[in-house]
């Protein structure tokens, strides 16, 4: 897979906010997200999975979840699994604007005082991983374990690399775990299109982490269908 | 409010008589790219992390030591007992937002620990240097800051302040990070470059050659510039080698 030509900027170049033209505290300095419902939880969340992006959203059939809590703003869903043996959540989020990446976490705080385990899967462009290696396999997994989770983990999935960094919600999700001293795992998913749909060790991974059994065939999008050549 | 700056301290340290080096998220990254020298040529040891809301959430792994385990996130400190200094990394933009609230816990957290001054490492666009066969590098510094005499010694500019109010464009949260300062009455120096986004690691060294003429924590005797190590996660950062398949 050849990635010459492509513009990779550091991610932190393109996200900071230009403040040379904020002179007044603007009006929206005070809006903050909220919850649409009252956040209420009795009980300890076994295992608590944040899918962060578009993609992974269209892997979680959510028709047969229930939905405990939402913000539209953000496009953040949380719903509850109930099984015999565990109690999982599973949340999805998508098309969040990065600065606002701390803030959700403050809103997904009161569910982590709850929680045993925290995973997060995210997928991000092949482009933006940063290897010494020529070839590079089409989908690469890696992950970043909170201290507690480290010798802890079932996972057989190897660390990431430095200097490659993860950012965003996620992000800011296992930090917070591990300033807690509590499990926290995030793997990203290193993918050449982020919005292909079959991507077999992705399915695989969600199968083995058991949000899988919902999976959709494919995507009920356009450009999928046989409508177009 | 301040409870949502947490801090996270690996071990016990008498931080009184020390210096704070801190990077302003500014044009270029130099500041931070500044900091990520002095960290990795002086080999300090990581005395805390902080989780804070008003900064955007980055993490991996040490960025000093590719064999590593330990994670490192958006804020953390490090110390040099050697040199009586300590450098709050920073390595992610601040939400404006949360940004005053932030800065201001920081510096009440440095002023119980009892630190001597602080110096703040910044960057401003190039295109605003007015006097262009000056050097490009300018100060500016409170009026209880005890570095007067080398800076008078060292014949630097002083930043230009045409308003009524204080601004070094481009450079990130400098100025309110000064005004906070003055108002709780402790020395700070500013040092900033004029540059332009590109490849700034030479700006970071140019930076770290200047810091040590007023804070001399390398060898003044000796070429500054041997005595200095980029850090393991500067490789890569215009991305990966050429495919070999374009030949």
């Amino acid at each position: 897979m050849s990635l010459f030509g492509e513009v990779v900027e550091p991610i932190s170049r393109n996200i900071w906010e230009d403040w040379d033209e904020i002179i007044i505290e603007r009006d929206d300095s005070n809006s903050k997200l909220h919850w649409d419902n009252e956040v209420v939880i009795n009980k300890t969340i076994d295992s608590f999975y944040l899918l962060d992006g578009k993609y992974l959203k269209q892997f979680v059939n959510t028709t047969h979840l229930q939905l405990i809590n939402t913000v539209k703003e953000v496009n953040l869903n949380i719903y509850e699994i109930h099984t015999h043996t565990h109690n999982k959540y599973i949340c999805t989020i998508m098309d969040y604007n990065l600065i606002l990446s701390s803030e959700i976490v403050q809103l997904l705080q009161p569910y982590f005082e709850f929680c045993k385990n925290v995973l997060t899967v995210q997928c991000i462009s092949m482009s933006e991983y940063r290897t010494n290696q020529l070839n590079i396999q089409p989908c690469l997994i890696r992950g970043i374990y909170t201290s507690k989770a480290l010798n802890t983990s079932e996972l057989d999935i190897p660390k990431l690399e430095q200097p490659n960094i993860l950012s965003g919600v996620p992000a800011g999700v296992i930090t917070l775990r591990q300033h807690l001293d509590q499990m926290g795992i995030a793997l990203i998913c290193y993918v050449e299109y982020t919005e292909d749909y079959q991507i077999e060790e992705l399915q695989k991974l969600l199968h083995k982490l058991e949000i899988g059994s919902n999976i959709q065939k494919g995507p009920s999008i356009v450009l999928n269908s046989n409508l177009y050549i | 409010m301040s409870q949502m700056h947490l801090w996270k301290f690996f071990y016990e340290s008498d931080l009184s008589g020390y210096t704070l080096v801190i990077p302003s998220v500014a044009v270029g990254n130099v500041g931070q790219l500044a900091c990520d020298l002095l960290i990795s040529s002086l080999k300090m040891k990581k005395l805390a992390s902080v989780y804070s809301p008003a900064l955007i959430p980055v993490l991996g792994y040490d960025p000093y030591d590719l064999k590593s385990t330990n994670l490192s996130c958006s804020c953390e400190v490090y110390q040099c007992e050697s040199k009586n200094i300590v450098v709050l990394q920073i390595r992610a933009p601040l939400v404006y937002k949360y940004a005053r609230s932030f800065l201001e816990n920081v510096i009440s957290t440095f002023m119980t620990k009892q630190i001597k001054n602080i110096i703040l490492l910044t960057s401003s666009y190039a295109h605003e240097n007015k006097l262009i066969s000056t050097s490009p590098f300018r100060y500016l510094m409170t009026d209880n800051c005890s570095y007067e005499e080398e800076i008078k010694k060292l014949n630097w500019t002083k930043h230009q302040e045409d308003q009524t109010r204080l601004r070094i464009y481009g450079g990130g949260f400098a100025t309110m990070f000064f005004e906070i300062c003055k108002e709780n009455l402790l020395p700070c120096l500013i040092l900033y470059k004029f540059c332009s986004e590109g490849d700034n690691s030479p700006d970071a060294y140019d930076m770290v050659h200047n810091l040590n003429k007023v804070l001399p924590v390398f060898n003044q005797d000796k070429d500054i510039f041997s005595q200095l190590l980029p850090p393991a996660s500067w490789k890569l950062l215009f991305g990966g080698p050429t495919p070999k398949d374009i030949y």
